[in-house]
């Protein structure tokens, strides 16, 4: 009697499981394409702000020419899993601004993350180090790490951008 | 309905409770936030604003209700012992789903908000509404729409709790911006816990005046 409830037990538990991941994977199906389109247009819009054109920075090259300015993504690991983001160089190599795509950091110490933090606008100045900020040292450390290994690597292999600015439509 | 009250150990819910009565119940009486002081953490994290106490509510609702439903119908096939796993099984699906579905439909706030969208799976305040509620009716007719107007009015008091925060929040914040940060989040929920306490006591009073 035990052994058949604790059968029972275990083949409920399983045949629920199964249902559920059919469910799971139904409804991912159906959302993909909106969750897809949704994350190129964020990404849209991030270039958008950093260099005045609606356009999405291949993954594949990691590279975008626009305006004088040479984009790159990129991505670093924090507190919660993977930091992405796109940098934006002047022609002389000086980091332009920085905008986070995606992230899972903790709300609320994430917040210097949002475009609208100083403290990720503190990439764009120039000249002064960008220092870590605590309470969300991690986080900040990270990206700090991530940024400046980008530009090293941007530095080390300056971009393939066509001479001459590519002057895209706006 | 004796064997229910008893299990559920607060208000003894009356033989033949209306429909009005036990989701008015669930939602006020028994409110989850301010009288069982369940899922505090999303509640004090995301009440900032409105527009975001507003999506985890609807969201926190979609999963109670719908997981409240499936248990309730499933609760004849779900042995006693598994019973918990199952429960917490049917509750991640649905957050997932959730998910899912705000990346869809409502990605900007799903941006804002994307974690204690993920953590409805550990709000307490669903298990303890769905092990509640499992012990009478089950899988009957009448036992799903029970289970129906009580998880609406679960869900229904939360959302009330989680809006009264951002309420008060957002509007603080017009003139102290510490109301919009995290401390704030604890001093609005103190006063309006303690403001909700006499409010009750003050209720009480007068009916056992005119009883």
């Amino acid at each position: 009697m035990k052994a058949r409830q604790a059968l029972q037990g275990v083949f409920v538990t399983a045949a629920l499981m199964a249902a559920a991941g059919a469910v799971l994977a139904a409804v991912q199906q159906l959302t993909e394409e909106r969750v897809r389109a949704n994350a190129l247009a964020a990404e849209r819009q991030v270039v958008r702000e950093l260099a005045g054109v609606a356009a999405t920075v291949p993954d594949d090259s990691l590279l975008l020419c626009e305006r004088d300015l040479v984009l790159r993504r990129d991505t670093t690991r924090g507190y919660g899993g993977e930091v992405d983001y796109i940098v934006a160089f002047a022609q002389d190599g000086r980091i332009a601004g920085v905008r986070v795509l995606h992230h899972a950091e903790t709300p609320g110490f994430a917040d210097i993350l949002l475009p609208q933090s100083d403290w990720l606008a503190g990439f764009g100045v120039g000249e002064a180090e960008v220092h870590a900020v605590t309470g969300a040292t991690i986080t900040s450390r990270a990206v700090i790490d991530g940024v400046t290994a980008t530009r090293r690597r941007h530095v080390e292999a300056p971009s393939a951008c066509p001479p001459g600015p590519s002057e895209a439509a706006p | 309905m004796s064997a229910r009250a008893e299990r559920s150990g607060t208000v003894t819910a009356p033989a033949q409770e209306t429909a009005l009565g036990s989701f008015a119940r669930a939602a006020i009486e028994r409110n989850p936030a301010a009288v069982q002081l369940l899922g505090l953490c999303p509640l004090l994290a995301v009440s900032n604003t409105v527009a975001n106490a507003a999506g985890l509510a609807v969201a926190s609702a979609g999963v109670l209700i719908g997981s409240s439903l499936l248990a309730a119908a499933l609760s004849r096939i779900i042995p006693a012992q598994v019973r918990l796993p199952c429960y917490v099984l049917l509750i991640a699906t649905f957050t997932t789903v959730a998910m899912l579905l705000m990346q869809a439909y409502a990605f900007e706030l799903y941006q804002r908000i994307a974690l204690f969208v993920q953590i409805i799976v550990t709000n307490c305040m669903i298990l303890a509404h769905i092990e509640r509620s499992q012990t009478g009716g089950g899988a009957t007719r009448s036992g799903i729409l029970r289970a129906l107007v009580s998880s609406s009015g679960a869900a229904a008091g939360f959302a009330l709790a989680l809006l009264a925060m951002g309420a008060v929040r957002e509007f603080l914040a017009l003139g102290f911006p510490l109301a919009a940060m995290a401390p704030g989040a604890f001093l609005v929920a103190g006063v309006l816990l303690a403001l909700t306490r006499l409010a009750q006591r003050f209720l009480e009073n007068r009916v056992r005046h005119e009883g």
